[in-house]
């Protein structure tokens, strides 16, 4: 194919060269912007030709350049999709700092990065069963992917000394979770520097989803999973499990992350956590950031988490515990609001109320609760809406005593609703004089509500 | 002899040769012209008492023997054979009016008019003393039986398809409307061959400028033998550039007599069992005669169907190599890494490999196509087993390219019309290198010259485009969504119909 266009190409400049040395250079350069093209090649025989002829071998031998001008394009950015190095996932630690690089600090080396490549060879095989992969956790998970880490001062560095280490140069299209250690996250603007490459690099895409974890990033990436072929899909999957949980974090994008960036509320991540054998994961829990400094400040546990989706309306199901008569029952939440209102803003005190409307079905019983009633459903929604209520007041009382950072969006709210408080305090909101742990109530009003009991009435009879 | 060796050129308006008053010198004369074949058959006799010379000539093979004999043999012998001959002047009237009971007879004053119909299969008697000619008709001989078209064959639909006897093939027409507004006008083409063809409207529906440019066009043709309706296709194209059909061809009397009452012409062409239909747009060739009998709901999912066969078939293979080649951010990330594990150890691009493949399905649609229908089979196994599987697992080809060449080559074959096919063919290859060369960025570029191309182009000045382009939304009734048959009360507004009901609502 490239040959004949060559072909193509060089008869014709073979051509133009015979015809600038009959012309002159200049003259024939001249006459090529004057006259259609086809007149200086001297394409058509005779000057009568009709001028449909005339048309036509013009258009043929403007045809014939522009199939020349495809030579100087030559597909330079043409690679096969089986040379690129596709990497899922990227953990981000910090380098240890210890022994030779202690006297020479400021040259050595900061992260260490992790990059998890597929092996698309190796996810065919084992799939089907055809291969023998399955038989050891780890030699299906070496087919896979694989794991390669270097330790460089920044993320655009990471990636160039990476490819000098691979077959295939990293590609980052595919990419899908940057996990980034509370190391790196807890020290100031690290964060935002880290993450500057994944949004600004032209290959990186703005679903990227990003992870803290409180251990080694790195450990997160070693897994050993099971139903999946490799941890980033695994991760991937728990992650669009927030229907079924409530305690996991709705899933942040580095796109959403930039937008926090960019302004000054504080804000939560989702946090993942590896155990130390590296053989389960989770992705219950969150960390709060701070908004100015752009920092880590701590983790919110599972129940917190769970507390601040519902202040935050970000919860998509899950189950809701609680106790009646010293017995656990279950709420399973099939869809759940919240709306804020300001009661007070008055007098340095702040006083706001977030109801937080939750509906569901009984997920447990008990024996002792004939749900038939009315009167017994009445009272089961009351005791979920003290637990919901408590629950959330425990995440604020973490929020605001803890960590005075207002991750709920309190801030945001009054900077939407009530522009000129906020202007008023907004420097102070949970920095410096810490408005919000101090001057702030949030009182939390739960309403659930029961439509549907389940598919059986009773689990054994009671009377 | 020899100075009327030149070739003798039927009808020309400078040299007519008369007839001439003796039979014996027109056998001669005809003897010559012709150089004295042995299919021609003079069958000379002398009738009643004083020997009044006839003569019938014909060429065997061309002719019914068997009406000759009925119609014209034995009533003369009959009649003459107690008879003198009655006077000289009104021999021909007589034998004319009277004695052939003949259905079809002519009367012919030159011989050049009777060499053409004895060349087309007529018989012409001579009788001595007159310079005219009787022609009778007597065309006959081998011809094939009405069959289901082969190419066009339908689930629900007539079986009839049209033959290579154009007689056969303007009845086939005149059974499906017995309408006496239906006009064939004949036309003899080919300087030579003197092929007939006929240009069918009806009368009222057709647009008369449309009916006048068509018979400019035709009547323009000046060849020496007509190939068939191929050839008056490319005569009478707007534009001999363009890859699309923008005349139809079919083997189906009801495509044609259907194409007529929507305002269209149809050419049939002797010894061409296809009828050419014009002018067509783009819709043309998603559209079957099958979608009108079968409910609409189907019908217009079947044509939904065909758009994306039009699409895939057109622009597979090239978003294969833009994809491969350039942009594997935009496959779904599970896939991106199944089809780079597939095409692991692959040794060519994927540019090669998809040219290579198609390359190799066009020639084995080829070689299956001018096999006899026993080996065709062969062909089928050999080329898509064999290639096929031999391939992938030599590690040649990746499994995904043959998926894709497999799709595309069922879907080219989805469309009613096998010419737009062919063009679609075409056109995937310019696609495919422009999305070799540029990625998808080319791929959308090739999209937009075939647009331009699409509304630039006219078919007997309807553009190709229309009823989207120029746009007509009464006409989108039958479009892609076809219109339960009770809502499909106008003709296309797109043909400019002179009668523009098709019936009175309610």
């Amino acid at each position: 194919m490239a040959g004949i266009i060559s072909l193509t190409f060089a008869w014709i400049l073979a051509k133009f060269v015979v015809q600038c040395h009959k012309q002159g250079f200049f003259a024939f350069t001249a006459s090529l912007v004057t006259k259609p093209v086809s007149m200086i090649m001297k394409l058509e025989r005779s000057e009568t030709s009709r001028g449909e002829t005339i048309m036509i071998k013009r258009g043929v031998s403007y045809l014939c350049l522009c199939i020349g001008l495809l030579m100087l394009t030559s597909c330079w950015d043409r690679i096969e999709i089986d040379q690129r190095g596709f990497v899922t996932g990227i953990a981000i630690d910090k380098a240890e700092q210890d022994e030779e690089t202690d006297s020479k600090s400021s040259s050595s080396k900061k992260y260490v990065g992790t990059y998890q490549i597929i092996t698309p060879s190796g996810l065919k095989g084992s799939g089907g069963g055809k291969e023998a992969g399955g038989e050891k956790g780890s030699a299906s998970e070496g087919n896979a992917f694989f794991n390669i880490s270097s330790t460089q001062n920044s993320m655009s560095s990471l990636a160039a000394g990476l490819a000098a280490q691979t077959s295939r140069a990293p590609y980052f299209e595919h990419l899908k979770i940057i996990i980034i250690s509370a190391e790196v996250a807890k020290s100031e603007n690290e964060f935002a520097d880290v993450l500057d490459f994944f949004l600004r690099d032209n290959q990186m895409r703005r679903g990227i989803v990003v992870l803290i974890t409180d251990g080694k990033a790195k450990d997160v990436l070693d897994v050993k999973v099971k139903n999946e072929k490799y941890p980033v899909a695994y991760i991937e999957s728990i992650l669009k499990n927030i229907k079924y949980s409530s305690f996991m974090m709705p899933e942040v994008r580095i796109g959403d992350v930039h937008e926090q960036l960019l302004k000054k509320d504080a804000f939560a991540i989702q946090k993942i956590s590896a155990d130390k054998e590296g053989i389960s994961l989770s992705l219950q829990g969150s960390s709060i950031f701070d908004g100015t400094k752009h920092k880590l400040v701590g983790f919110l546990s599972g129940e917190e988490t769970q507390g601040l989706n519902f202040m935050t309306g970000q919860v998509q199901g899950g189950v809701v515990e609680t106790t009646i008569n010293g017995k656990f029952i279950d709420l399973k939440i099939d869809h759940a609001s919240r709306k804020i209102k300001v009661q007070n803003l008055a007098n340095d005190h702040f006083k706001f109320i977030i109801q937080v409307n939750v509906e569901g079905m009984i997920g447990k019983s008990i024996s002792e609760l004939d749900l038939n009633e009315t009167e017994t459903i009445k009272k089961v929604e009351e005791h979920f809406q003290k637990e919901i209520e408590m629950e959330s007041q425990k995440t604020i009382h973490t929020l605001q005593k803890t960590y005075k950072k207002d991750a709920i969006g309190l801030g945001a709210f009054l900077h939407q609703n009530h522009y000129k408080t906020w202007t008023k305090v907004q420097t102070d909101w949970d920095q410096g004089d810490q408005i919000f742990s101090n001057q702030v109530e949030v009182e939390v009003q739960a309403k659930v509500k029961i439509p549907e009991i389940g598919i059986v009435n009773e689990n054994e009879k009671t009377s | 002899m020899l100075q009327k060796q030149q070739p003798l050129i039927l009808n020309q308006e400078a040299n007519v040769i008369h007839i001439s008053v003796s039979v014996s010198e027109n056998i001669e004369s005809i003897k010559q012209y012709l150089g004295a074949p042995n299919d021609l058959v003079i069958r000379q006799f002398h009738i009643s008492m004083d020997n009044h010379l006839f003569a019938m000539i014909g060429i065997n093979g061309l002719i019914d023997i068997q009406i000759i004999n009925e119609q014209v043999l034995q009533p003369l012998l009959l009649y003459f054979s107690d008879k003198a001959c009655i006077s000289d002047e009104d021999l021909f009237v007589r034998i004319e009016n009277e004695i052939l009971p003949s259905f079809d007879l002519q009367n012919v004053q030159t011989l050049d008019d009777a060499l053409l119909s004895i060349l087309s299969g007529d018989t012409a008697l001579f009788v001595d003393g007159f310079d005219q000619v009787l022609i009778i008709g007597s065309r006959g001989g081998e011809s094939r039986a009405v069959e289901e078209p082969e190419t066009e064959s339908l689930i629900r639909g007539p079986r009839e398809g049209f033959t290579e006897d154009i007689r056969t093939n303007t009845a086939l027409i005149r059974k499906r409307l017995r309408e006496p507004n239906l006009r064939f006008v004949t036309y003899k083409i080919g300087r030579r061959s003197k092929k007939e063809v006929v240009i069918i409207y009806i009368q009222g529906i057709a647009h008369s400028d449309l009916i006048k440019e068509v018979q400019r066009r035709v009547e323009s043709i000046d060849i020496d033998d007509l190939n068939g309706s191929g050839t008056v296709e490319q005569w009478i194209s707007d534009s001999f550039l363009s890859p699309f059909p923008i005349v139809a061809n079919t083997e189906r009397p009801d495509k044609v007599s259907g194409g007529l009452l929507q305002g269209r012409i149809a050419i049939l062409v002797d010894r061409d069992p296809y009828a050419l239909i014009l002018p067509i747009t783009f819709s043309s060739n998603i559209q079957s005669p099958e979608d009108f009998n079968q409910h609409w709901l189907i019908s217009t999912v079947t044509r939904v169907l065909r758009m994306v066969a039009a699409f895939i078939s057109t622009f597979l293979p090239a978003l294969y190599i833009a994809l491969l080649e350039y942009h594997h951010g935009m496959i779904p990330s599970k896939l991106a890494f199944s089809i780079a594990g597939s095409r692991e150890g692959v040794p060519f691009p994927a540019v090669v490999e998809a040219f290579a493949m198609e390359g190799t399905l066009e020639l084995l649609r080829e070689a299956g196509i001018r096999l006899p229908k026993q080996i065709g089979q062969t062909i089928g196994i050999v080329g898509g087993l064999v290639i096929g599987e031999a391939a992938v697992s030599a590690g040649v080809v990746s499994p995904i390219m043959v998926i894709v060449v497999a799709i595309t080559a069922i879907a080219s074959f989805s469309f009613p019309s096998y010419s737009f096919a062919i063009s679609l063919r075409l056109v995937r290859f310019g696609i495919m290198v422009a999305a070799s060369v540029f990625g998808l960025y080319g791929i959308i570029l090739a999209y937009i010259m075939i647009n331009i191309h699409f509304v630039n182009l006219k078919s007997f000045g309807i553009p190709y485009s229309t009823p989207f382009a120029p746009l007509f939304f009464s006409d989108w009734k039958d479009l892609i969504l076809r219109a339960p048959v009770t809502f499909l009360t106008k003709r296309p507004q797109m043909m400019q119909t002179e009668d523009v009901k098709r019936a009175d609502k309610e």
